[in-house]
């Protein structure tokens, strides 16, 4: 039939056109010119690449790093799960990076990095503060650093005669909230995004027993403060109304960003990551004031303000053949690298934290809008905690406990079953990979 | 009479040599017009499909590589009977089955309805189609928009009719999966519809006239020659609808990501997570070969069934 | 018989319909499916009317059918000028939808008639062994193929994507149960006429099934189309990304630009569109069986 012969003809037309249809893959060639890949999620954009290269080539003019962005849209999960698939396929990396401590334990686990014992040539407590080890072998050095902190509405204190707190506790992180909810409902309080670290209020001020489970691995469901985070968050939802609901929040994927900068919420506990975002970026800004306050604390005597913190890891592919030259790149990119991207804070001992921050804000699009004061004072008193290295079945436990989470905070179950259920399906899972 | 007895014995010999010659060739036909198709689904698909069976037998750290591979054998089956979240993710797969006859009961009517009892109908093809051809992420962002607990499109006219509490829909436990099934169903009629269209097509006209002459009514022509002449195409339908129900795997990521409380968590998720979440491939791949055991069966009990209704 | 074998009845046409009764109904169902029809498309009327929003308003409650704020100049110049190249997201996507039709029906119809039409050994057994690798979950596969392609050079090529995408079973089974309805007479009266399986599949088999080449190509165009989890993992290199994967990219690190996802969505559904409504006139236009004729 015609038809069929004409799609013949198109196919092998379509197939020579296709062998067009695969990337220049240029050759990097180290011809003189040594180069080493370095994998990241974030877009170039994102990582302000094209200012840090500059200023990286500036000191090592010789070595070229290749940046292979491995998503679009800067998305940490979508990256991993290449990342995993490029490691498995024997793709070979220099440069690593991981976003948060779970991910690089399992990663250390499966053997992706490579141990920096060797070519670590300082004092590592005099240089940084957060030591990634792993039964004492090092495998990353820390990027950038957050800690969790709170973000105000400062126009809608003011309004209601509230002072930026300094030092406060949960308790009184609640009154705040309610005051700041608009009596017709029109916006909360406070919104709480669907991490299931935001669950864990009140164990993220703990110097121990911070987390799942115990620093000796054993399972800390019976610490009363899981109770009383799973129970603040009840509380705000379902009797003071000053939380968003959740049940808004996971149907619409509610974005924590837009949520606060639009105003629909007066408050949110977050990542200090949102610096440059509340100074003001091309794409939104707050078009009003805002305050920084530090992590409450569980009960007005405690004396130290802790906090949890979050870091990039920057690390060594196992299998990189360039471990000096990678080296050389992390290293300096933790040091020096950070400042020159300006847009957070370093792990960096040497680093002039309130210059950093003030740096940042007045790179945004509106500095004036950030009340830096309050943002200077919040990092200096946050201690952070030092969190049980992750286990690689983590996942597994967060996943689960936050489903009984779930089925409390959307009030089809009590908060004893919840707590019972979670104690039991966190020691299955223990005991499941004991072996 | 010599001639004639050499001549039929050499016309049988002829005839066997050329029986025999036939069936080479009918073997040789058969082989050669399946051979681009078996080569694409053996290179692509089955090798795949073997390892991952083999892969099932290990602990595999798969960013080593070949060197990762940790033979267990039977270790990840023994736990997979006690993973009591697997088990509730293929209830939930076996919930989701129920849309299928649903989605497949409404196609047939507006595919009928279309062919038959409307004007415009190139319009209402395309109209019945849309849902198909619209990309996951559109189409969950858009129920996501419909599904708004309180100020949503749906909660909203259910309010109207007196409802004060209409169900929460994705963000409630009990009501997160149907409402998966509401949106399978309808982007799944679209698909369903054109099968059917086609299917219709082929009916010979001439059926229906005699059946016309006889005095059949329409009830009677709809019973008695529609629906057996569609049974192939129903067939169809109902095996590939069953097993893309246990496929479903886009939506659920990018709407509910198994939630809320895992309770739209279904199989092809569930190994998702083991996979790239926990990193345990090898208990993922026994999960995998569970799965396809489990599409296996009711697929062939389907065909076995099939010679009870269908006819062609 | 030197000529093929074309089915000589007349197309598919509409009952007559006698009397004003019918007509009425006729009205009234129509009047009622168009209602329904309109709830189906209430998603696009969405879809459409977010794309000319500014991102402020797409998730302003209550829902703003017709947008208060027009930004659909903006919006569509940045899908379609701006940074990442759109349209070469689209030609890639064209590329890679066309080849794989191709191939695809190809194979699958040559399959399905070997399944159905021709009789040799372990016919039915590989028939199953067609149909078990439609069971298992792409998701499952994944990495074995995806270390597959890395280890065949496959990976980062548009011909890795079309083969990826173009052999599934389900091609094959849904024609060959269409080529199962073609009675056995046509074939059996061709053979003794001396016709090879080469020219009865060309000339008698594919004409008759016809409806059904041009459902399961449509089908096909719109999977390969839609598809966003193939080529996010099996593609890397920019300038060989595909329109589902150009959309996705109207995002940061904080969250979607869901006006600008809007805008890329409703002008990627366009070539589908186009191509259902040309494709369905072979649908309509299909042919009937009917009686041997001399």
């Amino acid at each position: 039939m015609k038809i069929k012969m004409i799609g013949i003809l198109g196919l092998c037309i379509m197939l020579l056109l296709a062998g067009c249809g695969s990337s220049q893959k240029a050759a990097t060639t180290a011809d003189g010119k040594k180069s080493i890949t370095f994998y990241t999620w974030y877009t170039k954009d994102q990582f302000k690449w094209d200012q840090v290269y500059a200023a990286w080539q500036k000191k090592h003019p010789d070595i070229e790093v290749n940046y292979v962005g491995l998503s679009e849209k800067g998305d940490t999960e979508e990256y991993i799960k290449k990342l995993d698939l490029a490691a498995g396929s024997g793709e070979n990396m220099d440069i690593i990076m991981v976003n948060n401590s779970l991910t690089y334990a399992q990663r250390v686990d499966m053997g992706m990095f490579a141990p920096l014992t060797d070519l670590i040539d300082f004092k590592y407590d005099d240089e940084y503060l957060a030591d990634f080890a792993v039964d004492d072998v090092r495998y990353a050095l820390p990027g950038k650093r957050s800690i969790i902190y709170v973000l105000l509405n400062k126009d809608r204190l003011d309004k209601a005669g509230l002072k930026v707190p300094q030092d406060w506790t949960w308790d009184e992180f609640r009154e705040y909230a309610k005051k700041l909810t608009a009596p017709d409902g029109s916006y909360h309080g406070v919104y709480f995004h669907t991490w299931a670290s935001q669950t864990l209020l009140k164990l993220f001020n703990q110097p121990e027993n911070n987390s799942y489970l115990k620093a000796d691995g054993t399972s800390n469901m019976n610490d009363p403060n899981l109770r009383a985070s799973f129970q603040l968050r009840y509380d705000a939802e379902h009797t003071d109304h000053s939380a968003v609901p959740y049940s808004d929040a996971i149907s619409q994927k509610l974005n924590y960003r837009d949520q606060f900068l639009s105003g629909s919420a007066s408050m949110l506990v977050m990542g200090s990551w949102m610096n440059s975002t509340i100074a003001g970026t091309a794409e939104s800004a707050p078009d009003f004031k805002v305050a920084v306050a530090p992590y409450p604390k569980n009960k007005a005597d405690d004396k130290t303000i802790y906090t949890s913190n979050d870091y990039d890891y920057y690390g060594i592919g196992a299998g990189s053949d360039k471990q000096d030259l990678s080296y050389q790149f992390i290293r300096w990119m933790t040091t020096e690298g950070i400042q020159a991207q300006g847009t957070d804070i370093s792990s960096w001992k040497q680093a002039d934290v309130s210059k950093a921050l003030e740096s940042i804000v007045n790179n945004g699009t509106h500095p004036e809008n950030v009340d830096l004061p309050s943002l200077t004072h919040t990092f200096e008193v946050s201690k952070g905690i030092n969190k049980p290295p992750a286990v690689p079945y983590l996942s597994e436990i967060e996943s689960e406990v936050n489903a009984e989470f779930e089925k409390y905070i959307l009030q089809k179950q009590d908060l004893d079953t919840t707590i019972t259920n979670a104690g039991t399906i966190v020691q299955q899972i223990i005991d499941a990979n004991k072996s | 009479m010599d001639r004639s007895t050499s001549a039929s014995s050499s016309s049988r010999l002829s005839r066997s040599r050329s029986w025999w010659s036939m069936t080479a060739k009918e073997t040789l036909a058969g082989y050669l017009f399946a051979a681009p198709m078996l080569l694409g689904l053996t290179v692509f698909i089955l090798i795949p499909m073997i390892s991952l069976f083999f892969i099932s037998l290990t602990k595999w750290n798969f960013i080593q590589g070949l060197s990762g591979v940790e033979m267990v054998g039977l270790d990840n089956f023994r736990h997979l009977f006690q993973d009591k979240t697997f088990f509730v993710s293929m209830f939930n797969n076996l919930k989701l089955l129920l849309a299928v006859p649903v989605a497949l009961f409404l196609s047939l009517v507006i595919a009928i309805v279309v062919d038959e009892l409307v004007y415009f109908k190139g319009f209402f093809k395309i109209i019945y189609f849309m849902p198909y051809i619209s990309s996951i992420v559109a189409v969950a962002i858009v129920f996501q928009i419909l599904f708004h607990p309180s100020q949503g499109p749906i909660n909203g006219f259910l309010m109207s009719l007196g409802i004060e509490n209409p169900p929460k829909w994705l963000a409630d436990p009990t009501y997160a999966l149907p409402s998966i099934m509401l949106i399978i169903i309808w982007t799944s009629i679209g698909f369903n519809m054109i099968v059917y269209l086609a299917g219709l097509q082929a009916i010979p006209k001439d059926l229906y006239e005699a059946a016309e002459i006889d005095g059949a009514s329409k009830w009677r022509q709809f019973a008695a020659i529609t629906v057996p002449m569609l049974s192939p195409t129903t067939f169809f339908l109902l095996i590939t609808g069953v097993i893309y129900s246990f496929k479903t795997f886009d939506l659920i990521a990018v709407l509910t990501q198994g939630g809320p409380a895992k309770s739209t968590n279904v199989m092809v998720y569930e190994i998702y997570d083991q996979a790239f979440v926990n990193l345990k491939m090898g208990y993922a791949a026994a999960e995998s070969v569970f799965l396809f055991a489990v599409i296996l069966l009711i697929t062939v009990l389907q065909f076995w069934g099939q010679k009870k209704w269908v006819n062609y | 018989m030197d000529q093929p074998l074309k089915p000589a009845l007349p197309a598919h046409s509409s009952k007559p319909s006698s009397g004003s009764s019918v007509t009425l109904t006729r009205i009234i169902v129509t009047a009622i499916m168009l209602v329904v029809g309109i709830l189906f498309l209430l998603p696009f009327i969405w879809m459409l009317s977010a794309s000319f929003k500014t991102e402020a308003d797409v998730f302003q409650y209550p829902v703003q059918w017709i947008p208060h704020t027009w930004n659909a100049i903006e919006n569509y110049r940045t899908v379609w000028f701006g940074d990442p190249p759109f349209i070469l997201y689209y030609w890639n996507s064209i590329k890679v939808s066309v080849m794989t039709i191709l191939l695809s029906v190809a194979a699958s119809a040559m399959a399905a008639y070997a399944f159905s039409k021709i009789k040799f050994p372990g016919r039915d057994t590989l028939f199953v062994i067609v149909l078990l690798t439609f069971m298992i979950p792409g998701q499952a596969l994944l990495v074995p193929q995806f270390i597959m392609y890395r280890s065949l050079g496959l990976f980062d090529t548009h011909i890795g994507l079309v083969l990826l995408e173009s052999f599934s079973a389900l091609g094959t089974f849904m024609l060959r149960q269409a080529f199962m309805s073609i009675h056995t007479e046509f074939i059996e009266s061709a053979k003794i006429d001396g016709a090879g399986h080469a020219r009865i599949f060309m000339q008698i088999a594919l004409p008759l099934v016809q409806p059904f080449i041009a459902t399961y190509a449509i089908l096909r165009f719109i999977w390969t189309w839609n598809d966003y989890q193939a080529p996010l993992i099996f593609l890397r290199s920019p300038e060989l990304f595909t329109v589902q994967l150009g959309i996705n990219r109207f995002a940061d690190a904080t969250g979607e630009y869901y006006s600008l996802i809007m805008a890329g969505t409703c002008s990627a559904i366009l070539p589908l569109l186009i191509v259902f409504l040309v494709a369905q006139k072979h649908v309509i236009g299909g042919i009937a069986l009917g009686g041997v004729k001399g």
